[in-house]
C-alpha cells in the first residue's frame, strides 16, 4: 500500500509538471535579422500572434502593418530610408511574447517595438521592454493594467476595456430598459479587466449585476454556465471573449434558448471579421464595443477599408486599423526624434500629436491615447455602427428577439 | 433545469470516459502509466481534422481511419521505445511517456502550427428536444458511439481468446507466459489498442471542441484523474469515473459558477486519493 501511494504522489507531481511545461516550446528561428541601423533601411520589430488561439487577430494586425508599410515605402520611407518589419510570433502566449522582446532587443537591436496583440502578452512585453528602456507602441490590448505598470515606455493607441464598459452603459442608460445585467468573461487579463470595469460602471448607473461568470477558453462545454445566466433572466449580457469562445458561447446560447434584450460584448471575439461567418445566425443582433469602422469620419478611413479589401480580399476590423495607425505613429515619432535612438523616440512619442485614419493620436502622461469607442451590431451577418449617433451607419435593432421568434 | 444539467454532465462524461478507458486498458495490462495519453487523443483529433479538411470525410465517418492509424502508431511507438524498458523501474516509464508527449506536441506544432482548428458541421449546433431537455446532436452522437466502443471493448475482453489472454497477463504475466500465452505479442497489441481508443476519443471530441497542439495536456491529466478515480486499470471503473467527473463538472459549474467546475473536480479527486486510494472500483479488474 505504501509503495502504491508513493507511486501516486510521484505520478501526480509529474502530471503537474507536464501541464506546466506543456506550453513551453521552442521559439521561432529568427530570420537573418539585419541590425536596426542598416545603411539604407530601417527595421522595426513587431510582436503579434501569428499562430495560436489569437491568430485571427494576429492575421488582422499583419494586414494593417503590411498596408502601412507598403504606403510608407512608396512615399519615401522614414528619414529617407526604406522600412522593413521583422515579425515575431508570440504564439498567443505571454511567456513567448516576453521572450520575443529579448530577441528583438538583444539580438536584433531594435529601438522600438510594435505590438503585441493580447492584453496578457502586452503586459509581459511592457514590463520586459521597460527594463531595456525600449519604447512599446501597443495597438490593440485593452486591459487597463497595461498602462498602469508605472512604465514610461508604453504608448497605447486604442481605448481600454474601461472605455468599452462606459460606452455600453451609456447606451443602456439611453435605452432605459436595462435593469439587470449578467457578465460572462474569459479568465485571463483581458476578461478580468473588462469584468472589473463593467461592474464599476454598471453600479454607477444603477444597473444591477445579477450574475458574474468566468470561464476558461479551454472548457469543453459552456452550457452549464449559460444555463446559470438563463436562470437569472438578465435584461442584458456582457461578454468578454476571444474568438473561438465567442462563437461557442453564442451558438450554445441559441441551443439552450438563452434570451436577453441585449447581447453585448467588449469587442474582441465579437468584433473580428470571422465572427458572423463562424457563429452564423447566432451572431445576429449582438452588440460589440469597438474602436473603429470603415464609416469613421477620420481622413483615410474609407481608403483604408478599400485598400485592405483590394490587397487581402476581406474587409478590415478595428484590429487591422490599430496596427496600421501604429506604424504611422512610429514613423512620426522616429521622424520627430530625427534618429533611431530609443530614448529620443520615447520622448518624441510622449509629446507627439498627429492625425491618423484611426483619429487623432496624443498620449497622456501614462501613455494612453484618448480614443473614442463606438458600438457595432451584427445585422444580417454584417457589422453596422449603431452608437454613438454621430457615427452611426444604421439603426440600432433592439430588443433582441427571442430565438424562437427569429426566422 | 436539474435534469438538463445532469444530461449535459452525462454527455460530457461519456467523452471523458472514453478518454479514460484507453489509459485504463494499457495500465491494467502492463502497469505502465502512459503520460502521453492526452497527446495521442490530440493526434486522433488531427487525423480526423485532416480527413475532414482534405478528404471531406465527416468526423464521425473517420472513426475507423483514426482507429487504424492510431493503432499502428501505438504499436510502432511500443516497439521502438517502450518495449526495451518494459521491465525497468516505473520512473523510466513515466519519463519516457512524458517525453513522448512533449515530442508529439511539438511535432504537431511543426505540422499544423499552433492555431486552434475547428470543424463546422451543419448539424453541430442542432438540438433534440426530449422531456424538457435539450440535447446537442453532436454530443449525443459522440456519447452513443463512445458507448458502442466501450461495449465492444468489454465483449472483446470477456469473450475472445485474446481478451482472456490480456486478463491473464494483467493478473500475472510470468505465469501467463508459462501457460503458453504469447506475452510479447499480446502486450504490443494491448498498447496499440489503448492508443487506438485514445485516437477514437479524439475523433469524438473534434465536433465539439477545437484542436491545437497543446490541447492534449489537459486531457492527459484528466485521463489520469479518471483512471485513478475509477480504480487503476479497471476499464469499467474508468467508464464510471469519466461519467462521474462529467457530472461533477457540470453540476458544480451550474450550481456554484463557471469557474468552480475544475475546482470541485480536483477536490473530489483529492478526497478519493485520501479516503480510498485504490479508487472507487479498485478491486475489480476487467
Amino acid at each position: 500500500m505504501k509503495k502504491h501511494q508513493t507511486k501516486l504522489v510521484s505520478v501526480i507531481g509529474l502530471a503537474a509538471m507536464i501541464t506546466l511545461t506543456g506550453c513551453g516550446s521552442s521559439s521561432t528561428s529568427s530570420s537573418q535579422a539585419s541590425s536596426a541601423a542598416d545603411k539604407n533601411t530601417i527595421t522595426l520589430g513587431v510582436i503579434t500572434s501569428i499562430t495560436g488561439g489569437d491568430s485571427e487577430f494576429g492575421k488582422a494586425q499583419k494586414e494593417g502593418y503590411e498596408l502601412a508599410l507598403q504606403e510608407i515605402n512608396k512615399n519615401g520611407g522614414i528619414l529617407g530610408k526604406q522600412v522593413k518589419l521583422e515579425y515575431l510570433d508570440d504564439k498567443s502566449s505571454a511567456q513567448e511574447a516576453a521572450k520575443d522582446v529579448d530577441q528583438l532587443v538583444n539580438q536584433d537591436h531594435m529601438k522600438l517595438i510594435l505590438g503585441p496583440y493580447s492584453s496578457g502578452s502586452a503586459l509581459a512585453v511592457v514590463k520586459k521592454a521597460t527594463t531595456y528602456k525600449v519604447p512599446v507602441i501597443v495597438p490593440t490590448a485593452t486591459a487597463a493594467n497595461v498602462t498602469e505598470t508605472g512604465s514610461k515606455y508604453v504608448f497605447r493607441l486604442c481605448a481600454t476595456s474601461d472605455d468599452y464598459a462606459k460606452a455600453m452603459v451609456e447606451l443602456f442608460k439611453k435605452q432605459g430598459d436595462v435593469k439587470t445585467l449578467a457578465i460572462v468573461h474569459e479568465d485571463q487579463n483581458f476578461g478580468a479587466s473588462a469584468d472589473k470595469a463593467m461592474k464599476k460602471f454598471a453600479q454607477e448607473a444603477g444597473i444591477q449585476v445579477v450574475d458574474d461568470e468566468s470561464y476558461s477558453t479551454k472548457d469543453l462545454d459552456y452550457k452549464p454556465l449559460l444555463n446559470r445566466v438563463k436562470q437569472k433572466h438578465p435584461d442584458a449580457i456582457y461578454f468578454a471573449s476571444y474568438s473561438k469562445d465567442a462563437v461557442a458561447l453564442m451558438t450554445q446560447a441559441k441551443e439552450i434558448d438563452l434570451n436577453a434584450k441585449y447581447f453585448t460584448a467588449a469587442g474582441t471575439g465579437f468584433s473580428v471579421g470571422s465572427f458572423p461567418k463562424d457563429a452564423g445566425s447566432a451572431a445576429d443582433y449582438t452588440l460589440a464595443a469597438g474602436q473603429w469602422d470603415a464609416s469613421a469620419k477620420w481622413k483615410g478611413s474609407k481608403e483604408f477599408d478599400q485598400n485592405i479589401f483590394k490587397k487581402f480580399g476581406d474587409h478590415p476590423s478595428y484590429h487591422d486599423m490599430e496596427a496600421y495607425a501604429s506604424l504611422y505613429t512610429a514613423k512620426a515619432a522616429i521622424e520627430k526624434a530625427g534618429s533611431l535612438d530609443s530614448q529620443k523616440i520615447r520622448d518624441a512619442l510622449a509629446s507627439i500629436q498627429l492625425d491618423t485614419a484611426f483619429g487623432p493620436v496624443k498620449f497622456d502622461d501614462k501613455g494612453q491615447n484618448a480614443h473614442p469607442v463606438l458600438i457595432t451590431q451584427v445585422q444580417n451577418g454584417k457589422f453596422v455602427t449603431v452608437y454613438p449617433e454621430s457615427a452611426a451607419t444604421g439603426q440600432l435593432k433592439v430588443p433582441t428577439p427571442a430565438w424562437k421568434d427569429r426566422k | 433545469m436539474f435534469l438538463q444539467t445532469i444530461v449535459d454532465g452525462i454527455m460530457l462524461g461519456g467523452l471523458y470516459a472514453i478518454i479514460g478507458m484507453g489509459l485504463a486498458v494499457v495500465f491494467g495490462t502492463m502497469r505502465i502509466i502512459n503520460f502521453a495519453h492526452g497527446q495521442f487523443v490530440m493526434v486522433g483529433m488531427y487525423i480526423s481534422y485532416a480527413c475532414f479538411q482534405f478528404l471531406h470525410i465527416d468526423p464521425y465517418l473517420s472513426i475507423g481511419i483514426s482507429f487504424v492509424i492510431s493503432f499502428l502508431l501505438g504499436i510502432l511507438v511500443f516497439r521502438l521505445t517502450l518495449k526495451p524498458i518494459l521491465h525497468a523501474p516505473e520512473m523510466n516509464h513515466i519519463l519516457l511517456t512524458a517525453g513522448l508527449g512533449l515530442m508529439l506536441t511539438n511535432l504537431s506544432q511543426m505540422v499544423f502550427n499552433t492555431n486552434q482548428l475547428t470543424v463546422n458541421l451543419p448539424y453541430g449546433h442542432h438540438t433534440i428536444h426530449f422531456l424538457h431537455v435539450e440535447v446537442n446532436q453532436a454530443y449525443l452522437l459522440s456519447f452513443i458511439i463512445a458507448g458502442f466502443v466501450a461495449l465492444f471493448l468489454f465483449l472483446f475482453m470477456l469473450k475472445t481468446e485474446t481478451g482472456r489472454s490480456i486478463r491473464a497477463i494483467s493478473q500475472n504475466s510470468s505465469s501467463s507466459a508459462l501457460m503458453g500465452i504469447p506475452v510479447n505479442r499480446i502486450t504490443t497489441l494491448v498498447f496499440g489498442l489503448g492508443i487506438a481508443i485514445a485516437g477514437v476519443a479524439g475523433t469524438l471530441l473534434l465536433p465539439v471542441h477545437y484542436v491545437d497542439p497543446s490541447v492534449g495536456d489537459s486531457f492527459s491529466l484528466l485521463a489520469f484523474i479518471i483512471v485513478v478515480l475509477g480504480g487503476m486499470g479497471s476499464i469499467f471503473g474508468a467508464g464510471i469515473g469519466g461519467i462521474l467527473i462529467g457530472l461533477i463538472w457540470s453540476l458544480s459549474s451550474f450550481y456554484l459558477g463557471g469557474s468552480y467546475g475544475d475546482v470541485l473536480t480536483y477536490i473530489m479527486f483529492l478526497l478519493v486519493l485520501l479516503l480510498k486510494p485504490s479508487g472507487l472500483f479498485g478491486r475489480s479488474r476487467v
